[in-house]
């Protein structure tokens, strides 16, 4: 039974997480159980599924490697897409002037960076509008 | 762009600034683009295992989940749903085999 349920995965299996764990279930079948069950979910089990299998493939949104050295590349190392490199120089220099007691410069550079935050990415591809002649 | 070219870019403006706190800032930064941002993504394989339902997710590096699939029986991994019904569940949260509805 638990061989039929790999066979389509989208029609028998099920995630769901909260924030720390992800959570794997498997519809029940009428063959899996005694009692009547209709579009019901619970743990999988499969007694001859192997350890090693890597059967499991999550795909999520990463944090960014964190820097600890000065020849750290942002990009190659940690992740980060150049087009954010100016956004990432605006937050630091954002949180000096806070630490230093600056307000006034610290929103303006926070102000900078929510800016660019929000605007990234620069729609790199796509039809955005239709190319009319003009006649 | 290095970690030393954005040092050299702000001490440029403020001065000279210890490394360790530059690195500090740098790593609150990125943390918090990372959270904003949401552009970076990753892939992590794990083994599925019998009578277990939950798989821990390493907080140093996952924000959030967005899709996740299984090896099917032909070895192409499928996308399988998230469950947005809890009531759809037949048991509560446990991995012990004596809690789980469907042990044969």
């Amino acid at each position: 039974m638990a061989t039929s349920k790999r066979t389509y995965p989208n029609d028998y299996f099920a995630w769901y997480n909260d924030d720390a764990r992800l959570a794997i279930v498997a519809r029940v079948l009428s063959s899996d159980s005694t009692t009547t069950v209709d579009d019901i979910f619970d743990t999988y089990i499969d007694d001859s599924i192997n350890s090693g299998n890597k059967i499991l493939r999550i795909h999520y949104h990463s944090k960014y490697t964190e820097v600890s050295s000065l020849t750290h590349n942002l990009t190659t190392n940690s992740g980060l897409d150049s087009g954010l490199h100016p956004a990432l120089i605006d937050y630091v220099k954002s949180r000096l002037l806070e630490d230093a007691g600056d307000l006034q410069r610290a929103s303006y550079f926070k102000g900078k960076y929510d800016k660019n935050i929000k605007q990234y990415p620069h729609r790199k591809t796509g039809v955005r509008q239709l190319a009319v002649p003009k006649l | 762009m290095t970690v030393k070219d954005v040092v050299g870019q702000v001490e440029h403006l403020f001065g000279r600034q210890p490394e360790q706190y530059m690195y500090r800032l740098i790593n609150d930064g990125l943390l918090d683009i990372a959270s904003k941002a949401q552009h970076f993504s990753a892939v992590a394989k794990t083994d599925l295992v019998s009578y277990q339902r939950w798989y821990d997710l390493d907080d140093s590096a996952v924000i959030d989940v967005f899709r996740v699939e299984i090896l099917d029986t032909n070895n192409r991994y499928v996308m399988i749903p998230k469950l947005a019904d809890s009531h759809k569940l037949l048991k509560e949260d446990s991995d012990h085999p004596d809690n789980v509805g469907t042990k044969t």
